[in-house]
C-alpha cells in the first residue's frame, strides 16, 4: 500500500509537473497573442512605417535632346552606357565577394582607400561607379561572372550618358552635363530647360535595398528638344586646327577665335584654348571647368590697336575730323601730361587711312582727346561694351568700362588707343559688326532653332539689328581704312587672295596685378570678302612666347588662312568685280611716311604741300617746329600753304590752302 | 484520433510553410530556378514523414537502448563541425547537394540520453549534489556547440535538459538554487560579444537605431502591423521586399503575419496548441518512465522553439535565429521536429496501448 502510495504519489508528481508545463506554455501563447494584437490594431506608428518605407516615387528621366551644328553635325548626344552599383552591407561580410570587388574596383581605377568607404556603408546599394565605358563593362562583367557574384550584391542600371563627337574642338560650347544629365556649362547649361527630357513621377514600390519593384513598364518620358546652332563645322574644325598650329608655333598660352556671319549676327565657330574632352569623365571636366573659361566671351583683356578703329569711327561719326584730314604722330614719341605714348613704328604725318594701317597710338590718343569724355563715352557705351552682349551662353562676362566722371584726361587719351577698357572678344566682334551692316550693331547668337522631339520648331532665332552708331559714309571710309591696313599696313598677312580681307590687328600688354608686363595679346579682327562681308573673324593668341608676338604677324596670318580654306571648302565664288582701293591707292593716298620732311626739302612729289618757297606765304615745314613744341595734337586740313593757325584748348589747327 | 488530429497539425503546419516559401521566394531569387527552396523543402517534408512514420513504430524499450548509440552519433556530428566546418562560424556540415546542422539532432540525442539516464534514477534520489552533477554533465556534453559557436542553441539545449530535470519532479528548490549562477553565466554570454550585446540592446529599445540595430525587430512588428485582422492577402506581403530579415525562416511567422493577418496568426497558434496539448497530454498519460520523459521532452522542444520564434517576432525577446517547427524552411530543422513528432506519435500510440 505505502508503495503504491509512493508510486501514485511520484506519478502525480510527475505528471502535476506536465500539467504545468503545459500551463506555462498556454500562457506564453496567450501572451503572445495580446501582444500580436496589439501589434496589429494598436500602433498607428507602425503602421505609417509600412506606408511610407515602401512607397516610393521615382522621377524616370527622359533622353535629353541633342545638339546639332547649322548643318545637322551631331555636336552633343544621349547614348546608352551603364553604371554598376554594389551593395556593401552583404559584400562587407564576404571575403570572397570582397576580394572581388576589390578587383573590379581596381579595374575602375578607385582608390583602395574610397572603396573601403563605400564598403563600409550600412546600405544596401550604393553606385560603384557611375556610366562605365564599354571596355569597363565588358570586363567588369567577366569579373562579376567569374566569381558567380549575384545580382543581390552588384549589378549595373542602364543610363543615358552624353556623348560629344566633336569632343575638345566644341567643348566650350557644347559645355556638359554632369552624370545626372543636368547642363553644367555652354549651351548644356544655357538651354538645359530645353535640352533636359521630360519626367515622369511614378508612385512604385520599392524594396529594402531600395530597389524599383515595377509591375508595369511605365510610360516612355518624353524625350527632349533638339537645339541646332549656327555652328559651322567646317570652320569650327579649320580654326582648332589651325589655332593648335599657331599655339604650337608661337609657343603661345592660349589661344580663341571667334567668327560671326556679319549680316545676321550668327555666330559660325568659337574656339577656345585651352579645352577640354567633355568626354572624360565628368568629374574630371568638373573640376577643369573654373580652370578653362571660353575665351571667347568669359575673359577680359584690353583690346589694344583693334579699338583704335571706333576712336577713328566716333571721331568721323561727330565730324571731329575729316577723312582728308592729316595728323602730326609726333615720330613715335608724344609726351602727353605725365605719360609718354609711343608708336611702334615712327610716324610723322598721317592721314586717317594710315593711322590705323600703321596703328599709331599717338595720333588714336590725340583723336581721342579732340572727341572728349562724354561723346566717347556715349557711343563706346552704345556700342555695347561694358554690357552682356546678350550672347546665348551661360556665364558672359561683361568686361569693364568705367564711367566718364570717372576719367582723367590720360586715361581718355589711352582709351584712344584700346588701353583703359576690358572687353571679352564677343563685345569687340559685335561692335566691329557696325562695319559690315550698314552702322548697325547686330545681336549675336548660337542657336538657330529649337525643335521638339517630332520636328516642330517651336523657336527660332531671328536676326535683330541694336542701335544704328555710324552713318554709312563713316562705314564706308572706315571699310577702306581696314583695307589699308591689309593692303600696306600692319596686317598685310590677313590678306586673303580673290575675296580680299580688310580689318585691325592689335597686340596689347597683358596687365598683371595694376602694371602692364612683357607679355602680350596678340589678335587680329577682320571681315571677308573686302566688298560684301560675309564673315567676320576674330582671332588672337595669349603670350606668344616663340618671338614673334605682333598681331600681324601671329593672328592674322591664322585669320587669312583659315577664311582661305573656308571659302574653298564652302565654294564661295569669288566677287567678279572689286572696288579695292590697292588700284588707285597711289593717286588717292601718298605715302605719309617720317621721311616726309626729306620729300618736303627735295621739292616735292608730294602734292599735299607745297615747297615753293616763293611769296611769303609759310609752308607747313616752316612752321612745324614752333608747333610741336606745344605738345598739343596738330590737325592739319587742306593743302598748300599755310593760311591760318587756329590753336585751340585741345589742338592746334592748321589751315592749308593752295593759293 | 489524437494520433490524427496531431498529424493534421503537424501537416498543416507543414503546408502553410510550404505556401509561404513560395510566396517568399517568388521575389527574392536564391538561384536560377524560383523554386529550389520549395522544392528542397518539399524533399525535407517528404524524408521528414518517412522518418517519423518510421520512430513512430519504434518501442520505447527500443529506443531507450539506442538512445546511447544516437547520442554518440549526434555528439560526433556536433564535434565534426569543428573539424570540417569553414569560417568563423563552424555550424555545417555541407555534403554535394545538401549540409546538415547537426545541433538539431544532437538536440534529440541528448533528450534520449537523459531520459534514459533519469528514467534508471529515483526522484528521491537526485539531491542537490547530483543535480549539480547533471547540471554539470549537461555543460561538458554540450561543449562542441558552445565551440562552433552556438551559444543560442546552447542555451536551449540547456534548457532542454533542465526541462528534463523539471518533469522528473526534481525539488523546485534547487532549480531556484542554481537559477543564480545560470542568469549570471547568462549575462556574461550576453555581454562577452558586441554582436548579442546589439541585439539585446535592440531588443530593449528597437527605435534607437532604426536601421540598424533595430531593424529586425520593427521590420518584423511593422509585418504584423500592415497585416492587421486578414492580412493583405497571399502573396501580397511586400515585407519579405527584404524588408523582413530570412523572411522564409526566421520571420517566417512575421511574412504569415502580414499577408493573412490575425486570422491566419491564430490558426497558427490554433495547431501549434494541439502539437504540444497532445504532446504533453500523452505523456500524462504513459506510465513507463523513460517514455514519458521522452515525450516530454520532445514537447518541450517543438514548443519552446516555436514560443521563442514568436515572441523574436513581436519584439517580446531579442532576436535569435530559431526556426518555427514544421513551418519555417530549414531541412535539418524540418527532419528534427519530425523525428520529435514520431517520438510524441509513438507515446499516443502507447498512451493508448496502456489505457
Amino acid at each position: 500500500m505505502a508503495f503504491s502510495d509512493k508510486s501514485k504519489k511520484k506519478e502525480k508528481s510527475n505528471n502535476f509537473r506536465l500539467k504545468l508545463s503545459l500551463f506555462v506554455f498556454s500562457a506564453l501563447i496567450f501572451g503572445y497573442i495580446v501582444r500580436a494584437f496589439y501589434l496589429s490594431f494598436y500602433s498607428d506608428n507602425l503602421k505609417n512605417i509600412a506606408e511610407s518605407q515602401k512607397k516610393t516615387t521615382i522621377v524616370l528621366k527622359g533622353k535629353r535632346g541633342e545638339i546639332l551644328s547649322s548643318e545637322n553635325e551631331i555636336l552633343a548626344k544621349d547614348i546608352p552606357s551603364y553604371s554598376l552599383w554594389i551593395n556593401p552591407l552583404s559584400i562587407s561580410k564576404d571575403e570572397r565577394k570582397k576580394e572581388a570587388v576589390l578587383i573590379i574596383a581596381s579595374k575602375l581605377g578607385i582608390k583602395p582607400s574610397e572603396i573601403e568607404k563605400k564598403l563600409s556603408k550600412k546600405t544596401h546599394f550604393i553606385w560603384l561607379k557611375r556610366q562605365l565605358s564599354e571596355q569597363e563593362f565588358i570586363s567588369v562583367s567577366e569579373i562579376i561572372r567569374k566569381y558567380g557574384l549575384s545580382e543581390q550584391i552588384i549589378g549595373f542600371i542602364k543610363e543615358w550618358k552624353r556623348f560629344y563627337p566633336y569632343g575638345e574642338v566644341t567643348a566650350h560650347i557644347t559645355g556638359f552635363t554632369n552624370v545626372d544629365s543636368e547642363g553644367l556649362s555652354g549651351l548644356e547649361l544655357y538651354y538645359d530647360d530645353y535640352l533636359k527630357g521630360g519626367k515622369v513621377k511614378i508612385n512604385v514600390l520599392r524594396d529594402a535595398l531600395g530597389r524599383i519593384i515595377m509591375k508595369m513598364p511605365p510610360e516612355e518620358p518624353p524625350k527632349g528638344n533638339i537645339i541646332k546652332t549656327t555652328i559651322d563645322m567646317d570652320l569650327q574644325l579649320i580654326l582648332y586646327k589651325e589655332l593648335k598650329e599657331g599655339m604650337e608655333k608661337f609657343k603661345a598660352k592660349g589661344a580663341f577665335a571667334l567668327a560671326m556671319r556679319a549680316k545676321t549676327g550668327e555666330i559660325i565657330a568659337a574656339v577656345s584654348f585651352p579645352t577640354y574632352n567633355p568626354n572624360i569623365h565628368q568629374e574630371i571636366a568638373e573640376s577643369l571647368r573654373k580652370s578653362i573659361l571660353a575665351n571667347f566671351y568669359q575673359t577680359v583683356f584690353e583690346p589694344g590697336s583693334t579699338f583704335k578703329v571706333f576712336t577713328i569711327a566716333v571721331a568721323l561719326e561727330e565730324k571731329i575730323v575729316s577723312p582728308d584730314d592729316v595728323f602730326y604722330c609726333y615720330e613715335g614719341e608724344w609726351k602727353f601730361q605725365t605719360k609718354v605714348i609711343n608708336d611702334v613704328k615712327k610716324i610723322g604725318y598721317a592721314n586717317l587711312e594710315q593711322i590705323i594701317a600703321y596703328s599709331s597710338n599717338i595720333c588714336a590718343a590725340q583723336i581721342a582727346l579732340m572727341i572728349g569724355k562724354r561723346r566717347f563715352w556715349s557711343y563706346i557705351d552704345k556700342l555695347g561694351f561694358g554690357k552682356k552682349t546678350g550672347i546665348d551662353l551661360p556665364g558672359e562676362e561683361r568686361g569693364l568700362f568705367w564711367h566718364y566722371s570717372r576719367w582723367y584726361d590720360l586715361d581718355l587719351a589711352s582709351l584712344g588707343f584700346g588701353h583703359f577698357i576690358a572687353t571679352t572678344p564677343m563685345q569687340i566682334i559685335v561692335a566691329f559688326s557696325a562695319f559690315a551692316n550698314n552702322g548697325y550693331v547686330v545681336k549675336p547668337y548660337i542657336v538657330k532653332q529649337i525643335i521638339s522631339p517630332f520636328g516642330d520648331v517651336i523657336a527660332e532665332t531671328k536676326t535683330e539689328m541694336k542701335d544704328k552708331v555710324f552713318s554709312e559714309k563713316t562705314v564706308q571710309l572706315m571699310k577702306k581704312f581696314l583695307r589699308a591696313v591689309v593692303l600696306y599696313g600692319t596686317g598685310k598677312r590677313a590678306e586673303i587672295p580673290l575675296y580680299l580681307s580688310a580689318g585691325k590687328t592689335g597686340t596689347s600688354k597683358k596687365i598683371e596685378n595694376g602694371f602692364y608686363t612683357q607679355k602680350y595679346f596678340a589678335t587680329f579682327l577682320g571681315f571677308a570678302p573686302y566688298d560684301d562681308p560675309e564673315v567676320i573673324l576674330y582671332v588672337g593668341f595669349d603670350e606668344p612666347s616663340g618671338g614673334m608676338y605682333y598681331g600681324g604677324e601671329v593672328a592674322a596670318p591664322v585669320f587669312s588662312s583659315s577664311l582661305q580654306k573656308y571659302f574653298a571648302k564652302k565654294m564661295v565664288p569669288p566677287p567678279a568685280e572689286s572696288s579695292d582701293i590697292a588700284d588707285n591707292q597711289d593717286k588717292i593716298y601718298p605715302s605719309y611716311t617720317s621721311d616726309f620732311s626729306d620729300s618736303l626739302t627735295s621739292s616735292g612729289s608730294y602734292q599735299g604741300f607745297s615747297s615753293s618757297q616763293d611769296r611769303n606765304n609759310l609752308s607747313l615745314h616752316d612752321v612745324l617746329d614752333s608747333l610741336q613744341k606745344k605738345g598739343k595734337p596738330i590737325v592739319i586740313r587742306g593743302y598748300g600753304f599755310v593760311q591760318k593757325i587756329e590753336e585751340r584748348e585741345d589742338k592746334i589747327m592748321v589751315f592749308l590752302s593752295p593759293q | 484520433m489524437k494520433a490524427k488530429l496531431f498529424i493534421f497539425s503537424v501537416f498543416t503546419l507543414c503546408a502553410i510553410g510550404m505556401l509561404f516559401i513560395l510566396s517568399i521566394t517568388s521575389v527574392r531569387m536564391y538561384s536560377k530556378d524560383p523554386f529550389v527552396l520549395f522544392k528542397k523543402q518539399l524533399t525535407s517534408i517528404f524524408l521528414g514523414f518517412m522518418i517519423m512514420f518510421l520512430v513512430s513504430k519504434l518501442p520505447f524499450h527500443v529506443m531507450k537502448k539506442i538512445s546511447l548509440v544516437i547520442f554518440i552519433i549526434s555528439f560526433v556530428l556536433v564535434l565534426s563541425t569543428l573539424f570540417v566546418g569553414e569560417g568563423k562560424v563552424k555550424r555545417w556540415i555541407h555534403l554535394p547537394g545538401f549540409s546538415i546542422q547537426p545541433v538539431e539532432f544532437f538536440k534529440i540525442g541528448i533528450i534520449l540520453l537523459y531520459s534514459n539516464v533519469l528514467s534508471k534514477i529515483k526522484r528521491e534520489d537526485i539531491d542537490f549534489y547530483a543535480f549539480l552533477l547533471f547540471a554539470v554533465s549537461f555543460f561538458v556534453l554540450s561543449i562542441p556547440v558552445l565551440l562552433q559557436p552556438d551559444y543560442g542553441n546552447f542555451l536551449l539545449i540547456m534548457l532542454f535538459c533542465f526541462s528534463l530535470l523539471f518533469i522528473k519532479g526534481v525539488k523546485m528548490r534547487y532549480f531556484f538554487l542554481t537559477s543564480a549562477p545560470v542568469l549570471a553565466l547568462f549575462f556574461f554570454f550576453a555581454v562577452s560579444s558586441t554582436y548579442r550585446m546589439n541585439r539585446i540592446l535592440a531588443f530593449l529599445d528597437p527605435w534607437k537605431d532604426p536601421q540598424g540595430k533595430g531593424f529586425q525587430i520593427i521590420q518584423s512588428m511593422v509585418a504584423y502591423s500592415s497585416g492587421g485582422l486578414s492580412g493583405v492577402g497571399i502573396g501580397e506581403g511586400t515585407q519579405k521586399l527584404f524588408f523582413l530579415p530570412e523572411a522564409h525562416n526566421d520571420f517566417i511567422i512575421s511574412s504569415i503575419a502580414e499577408e493573412t493577418g490575425m486570422v491566419g496568426i491564430l490558426l497558427i497558434i490554433l495547431l501549434l496548441f494541439f502539437v504540444i496539448f497532445i504532446g504533453f497530454s500523452s505523456a500524462i498519460s504513459l506510465k513507463d518512465e523513460f517514455a514519458k520523459l521522452v515525450v516530454a521532452g520532445s514537447t518541450f522542444i517543438i514548443g519552446v522553439e516555436a514560443v521563442m520564434n514568436l515572441y523574436v517576432s513581436v519584439g517580446l525577446m531579442p532576436a535569435k535565429g530559431l526556426p518555427f517547427p514544421f513551418v519555417s524552411y530549414g531541412g535539418s530543422s524540418m527532419l528534427k521536429s519530425f523525428t520529435l513528432a514520431g517520438i510524441i506519435l509513438s507515446g499516443i500510440a502507447h498512451a493508448e496501448d496502456d489505457r
